[in-house]
């Protein structure tokens, strides 16, 4: 992960919502799924972050795989949100949006240049 | 994915691009968490699906592989659920192992011409080694094995040496048995042991597969486990006959 740009911290916070998001657009596999998060610039996702995360999805009911054939490969292990995912994926998105609505009123006023404060 | 059982014949072969090492380790670790052969095998495929894809080593892109392997072990809910040396393979071996030293002790003295006589070091002797083979059940002995090769090449010379001591200081006959009653019962015995053993090997989820592959349900590897004690048993008569041969 990105270390430089974002804390890992928060980075572990936000990666099961995003990965949600990335899989609301229908199946994918690993590696592409890391890619797009790299994409959109939350920065390099360790294969040992995410399947951990996917695992735990599936396990929880929200993500089911499927292994597909490649050309001339190994094929690629495909996560597909469920039923349960695809609302749970919402929910926390929802969910997320409010969080950081809450967050951002506090610290926005840290973005206040120092001489315009009291 | 619809494999053949051609395609991955030696589990290494399911992760080509990931170093050895790192391969070797994390199937031993999600053995020892007893994941099943198939779930070990899924995820060794989506490592090297992971690795091929990215360019990047394994031990970059995952990590160590032990703890990894704990890790996603914990995630997916797998560990337990292969179940490693329970308690129908510790019985089948424990019947092999009476069966062997009961049939070995009969045929022993019948070729002296006597009953068999029972020692108390015997007897301590062979409850110590079915103690030994009970530890197995327990996880955290295989942990000590595998992680402490020299260990576990150094404990079977100290176990000898200790049988040694026993049988030499507590010598004294207790009571004797007719070679021929004691002889019956060591086969019953081994074959009850070959029996557990080959329907505890039936449902053995221990088979490392990829996605899409069938068991092949190691016949040649189930028999030889199953025969291990027997053949163990034939072997050791075979000695005992020949050292009777030599000094009659």
């Amino acid at each position: 992960m990105d270390e430089e740009r974002w804390p890992r911290e928060w980075l572990r916070g936000v990666l099961g919502v995003c990965v949600m998001r990335v899989l609301l657009d229908g199946p994918n596999y690993g590696y592409a799924i890391t890619q797009r998060l790299s994409g959109v610039g939350l920065g390099a996702v360790k294969g040992g972050t995410l399947y951990p995360l996917l695992g735990r999805l599936e396990e929880a009911g929200y993500v089911e795989v499927e292994w597909r054939p490649g050309e001339g490969g190994p094929g690629r292990k495909y996560f597909a949100l469920t039923a349960a995912g695809r609302e749970h994926a919402h929910d926390q998105a929802a969910r997320w949006a409010a969080f950081t609505t809450t967050t951002r009123e506090l610290t926005d006023g840290a973005l206040v240049p120092v001489a315009g404060r009291n | 994915m619809n494999r053949t059982r051609s395609a991955f014949g030696d589990p290494g072969r399911i992760a080509p691009s990931v170093e050895k090492e790192w391969r070797d380790d994390f199937i031993v670790e999600l053995r020892l968490l007893s994941a099943p052969g198939h779930q070990i095998g899924d995820e060794l495929m989506t490592v090297e699906t992971h690795v091929a894809e990215s360019g990047e080593p394994a031990a970059q892109a995952f990590g160590e592989a032990k703890p990894y392997a704990r890790e996603i072990a914990e995630a997916t809910g797998a560990t337990g659920r292969g179940g490693s040396i329970g308690p129908a393979t510790i019985a089948g071996n424990g019947l092999g192992l009476l069966g062997m030293f009961a049939t070995v002790h009969a045929v022993t003295h019948w070729l002296e011409g006597g009953p068999a006589g029972v020692t108390t070091g015997e007897l301590v002797g062979l409850g110590v080694i079915l103690l030994l083979v009970s530890t197995l059940l327990f996880t955290r002995t295989l942990r000590v094995i595998v992680e402490h090769p020299r260990l576990a090449l150094l404990l079977p010379a100290l176990f000898i040496g200790v049988f040694v001591g026993i049988f030499a200081l507590l010598s004294d006959p207790l009571f004797t048995v007719p070679t021929v009653p004691l002889g019956v019962a060591g086969a019953l015995l081994l074959l009850a042991g070959i029996a557990v053993n080959w329907l505890d090997l039936r449902v053995d989820a221990s088979e490392i597969i990829a996605p899409g592959e069938v068991p092949s349900g190691q016949r040649r590897g189930r028999l030889l486990a199953a025969l291990a004690m027997p053949l163990m048993t034939v072997l050791l008569l075979t000695q005992v006959w020949v050292m009777h041969a030599l000094t009659s």
